[in-house]
């Protein structure tokens, strides 16, 4: 497994397609003391600082230039927009990420922290913590770089559940080659890093941590995903296809060799999003994608379950059962998941204590309240479904020695009636990684 | 991106421009250059080459002609009239199928989930269409096409039909000289997208006050530009556009039967639900029904919609409907310029009827 890791990075940085990871792999570290050569302008700590910050963009920085943090904690009441110039890079010039903080505990306006527009953005070596809505939002852009990042937020939610985070940390959306290293995002009420209409997502060496959602990746085509350490989130990976967006398919996501465990965090997410219906305790959710392959993951000590491969009718019900109302119909996206295949995955002490909707099924396991299966699939067929067999919902080792169809759309709420037959389900897929 | 600073030094100095200062012969002092608003915005033209009449030209036989649409009789000027202020009177567009008519009484089935969006001023604008989809004009020309109901048919096909015209074929060299081949989907978007840079509004009265003109404005104009920045307008409608590439919810509701989630269809954000582009205010008296579902028919009743809003979300004071009227006196006519309003070709390249417009009814 880990030699597929190593020839894959060496794939990604190697090619032309993914130019911004390999410039920011082959660059050195900056200096500690501020006064990289190559920064055009460098900021320090103030008493204004957004203001300070925004100036320096507006005024001073142009494309190709870099725009550097000086060390320090910079407290900020104001969002920070990059939306004229190109080839951008905001890089934190202390010894590590946690040097330059950019607290953003008292901003007033702006619905995020940083909000960029403009095409080959990179962002390294700081830290963002405290935003009002999101955290690090990139916006509809080509190649986005976050290298070496931490966003989140001190007090995520309030006893009760009740979120007090921003939804998404890092958020790249309508981006064409988005790349996430070596990056940790914590406390979002919705995703971690939540990579939306995006093509190409490459995400390796990052930590999700206490949020509902650890790693979204939604309506994007191609997603290379690995070597992250998923934990303490309420559901640890959604990949995932949603109605009433602009990108009708999510598709080609290869997820391997990734740390996903302990994702029991209780579910603090805004009431009737899709995040408020993630079930507590699961390591995996497949929601209506299609050409999904997850492969060489380590999936351990998810209380509720290890993984679920639903279509969205299950979100309707898990919505209606939340007290929220359905999507409303959107003809022209799929509802139903299609080529998914989980082999070769690690499985260890999950599905042990089920909780809300997860107890359904945990119910049906021959009265035990444990899901003791690997992967189950709700068995739901779209109309281009003739049988189970064409869904190609599959399952390789040990998957298909474990594995759970639960017939949702026949049993009525009565669980008991899953089968375990992989006899449809032995069939393979294959996602390419990216920058082949 | 119009960031929002720069829609707060605007605002102080509308504030000031505002208030003015009376001197002693009860005349308002003309306002020093530094009180002025931001600087018109250099128009961003992202795909060179600029604008050259042949490429002018071009495009505006494009943005007539229907030859793009699946039914042969749907153009870009079917849903954004010269004589509806580039938009096209209806509350929510009407696509292919509805024929040569367009305007308020356009009917047919393909009815669009919203209302068109004025093109005066797109050529200043980084983020365009209601929800924001579109980042550039050139990006824009081609969504029409690979909507199926509004002029359903592959870009690609489009692009080979006028290859084929000579006509065009004549027109496309002209525009882009010394490429082979010249009719190319990327020249056709550029020639579109340049004919409607050309659409400019920025010579209203209010322009020629800020220019110095202090008679340009009349008594309630000015007391409705003081309103303008008292209500918080200026926050979002921010001048010189009277726009911003914003996006904000102001309780317009929807329409029984559609879904629409605004910006949150781009960003994925459910806190975007129910938001939309921030519109210019420059010709609105002539791009009505407002508001994207076009649910509000007049101006008046549109701005009294936004004040209350303003007062009822943002806080702002509220206003006394003298007042009110005074602002939409500002709004209505001191942003009122259409001087640069296109001219209809009489014939097309492509020897297609072209759109009808101005049924002649104004409802």
């Amino acid at each position: 497994m880990q030699l597929r890791t190593s020839v894959l990075s060496s794939l990604v940085v190697l090619s032309g397609a993914f130019a911004t990871l390999a410039c920011s792999s082959d660059s050195a570290d900056p200096p500690p003391d501020g006064t990289s050569s190559e920064c055009t302008v460098t900021v320090k700590p103030g008493d204004n600082d957004a203001e300070d910050i925004q100036s320096a963009i507006d005024e001073k920085i142009g494309t190709g230039d870099t725009l550097c943090f000086a060390p320090g904690t910079y407290e900020l009441d104001d969002h920070i927009v990059l939306g004229g110039a190109s080839k951008v890079k905001f890089v934190g010039t202390g010894k590590s990420r946690d040097d330059v903080l950019l607290d953003f505990s008292s901003q007033k306006s702006g619905k995020e922290g940083i909000l960029v527009t403009t095409d080959d953005f990179t962002i390294e070596n700081l830290w963002v913590k405290n935003t009002a809505g999101n955290g690090v939002q990139v916006q509809g852009s080509t190649n986005a770089t976050f290298k070496n990042i931490k966003v989140g937020w001190d007090k995520p939610s309030d006893e009760d559940n009740n979120p007090l985070s921003g939804g998404y940390a890092i958020y790249p959306t309508g981006v064409t080659n988005a790349v996430i290293v070596d990056s940790e995002m914590y406390g979002a009420s919705d995703a971690g890093l939540y990579a939306g209409q995006c093509i190409g997502v490459i995400a390796h060496g990052n930590k999700s941590h206490g949020n509902v959602l650890g790693i979204e990746i939604e309506n994007t085509t191609g997603a290379d995903i690995y070597d992250n350490d998923v934990y303490d989130n309420t559901t640890g990976f959604l990949l995932d296809l949603l109605p009433n967006l602009q990108k009708k398919d999510a598709k080609q996501y290869l997820v391997h060799d990734n740390h996903v465990h302990d994702n029991n965090h209780p579910n603090f997410a805004e009431k009737n999003t899709v995040a408020a219906t993630a079930p507590k305790g699961t390591g995996f959710l497949v929601l209506a994608a299609s050409e999904v392959e997850v492969t060489g993951n380590q999936v351990e000590n998810n209380e509720g379950v290890a993984a679920m491969i639903v279509s969205y009718d299950i979100i309707d019900i898990l919505a209606a059962l939340n007290g929220g109302t359905p999507a409303a119909p959107d003809p022209t996206t799929s509802r139903w998941p299609s080529s998914i295949y989980f082999h070769g995955n690690e499985y260890q002490n999950n599905g042990t204590a089920p909780e809300d909707a997860l107890l359904f099924l945990a119910a049906g396991a021959e009265g035990a309240k444990t899901i003791d299966q690997y992967v189950l699939w709700d068995g739901i067929l779209g109309p281009d479904h003739a049988d189970d067999a064409a869904a190609k919902i599959c399952v390789g080792d040990p998957e298909k020695d474990a594995f759970m169809n639960y017939h949702a759309d026949t049993s009525d709420f009565d669980y008991s009636k899953y089968t375990t037959d992989t006899t449809d389900h032995e069939c393979t897929i294959s996602v390419p990684p990216l920058g082949h | 991106m119009y960031h929002l600073r720069s829609a707060s030094r605007a605002l102080t100095a509308i504030v000031l421009l505002g208030c003015g200062s009376v001197d002693g012969n009860g005349g308002v002092t003309p306002p020093q250059a530094e009180l002025l608003p931001a600087e018109w915005p250099d128009a961003p033209f992202p795909a060179a080459p600029q604008p050259r009449s042949e490429l002018v030209e071009l495009g505006r036989m494009l943005f007539y002609d229907p030859v793009g649409s699946n039914d042969r009789q749907t153009a870009c000027a079917t849903c954004h009239s010269e004589i509806w202020g580039m938009s096209d009177g209806l509350e929510r567009s009407i696509g292919l199928g509805a024929g040569l008519f367009t305007g308020p009484g356009r009917a047919g089935t393909n009815v669009l989930r919203r209302n068109a969006p004025t093109l005066w001023n797109t050529a200043f604008s980084e983020v365009l269409l209601w929800d924001g989809r579109a980042a550039s004009l050139e990006e824009q020309v081609r969504l029409p096409f690979e909507a199926q109901d509004e002029l359903a048919r592959p870009f690609d096909e489009v692009v080979a039909e006028v290859a084929a015209i000579p006509a065009y074929t004549t027109l496309f060299a002209a525009a882009f000289p010394g490429e082979e081949p010249a009719v190319t989907g990327a020249n056709y978007a550029t020639a579109v997208a340049a004919f409607e840079r050309t659409l400019v509004s920025r010579r209203g009265r209010y322009d020629a006050y800020v220019a110095g003109d202090e008679h340009a404005l009349d008594a309630q104009m000015k007391r409705g530009l003081f309103v303008f920045a008292e209500a918080g307008c200026v926050n979002c409608h921010a001048p010189p556009l009277f726009a911003s590439d914003r996006f904000a919810n102001r309780g317009v509701p929807g329409v029984t039967g559609v879904t629409d989630r605004g910006r949150a269809e781009v960003t994925g954000d459910e806190a975007d639900s129910g938001a939309f582009k921030v519109p210019t205010l420059r010709n609105l008296q002539e791009s009505g029904p407002y508001f994207h579902t076009g649910a509000v028919t007049s101006l008046a009743e549109a701005v009294r919609h936004e004040v209350h809003q303003s007062e009822l979300v943002d806080g702002a004071p509220p206003q006394t409907d003298e007042d009110i009227d005074a602002l939409v006196a500002f709004v209505k006519k001191a942003l009122f310029d259409r001087r640069d309003n296109p001219t209809r070709p009489g014939r097309l390249p492509s020897g297609l009827p072209i759109p009808i417009d101005g049924i002649g009814v104004r409802r």
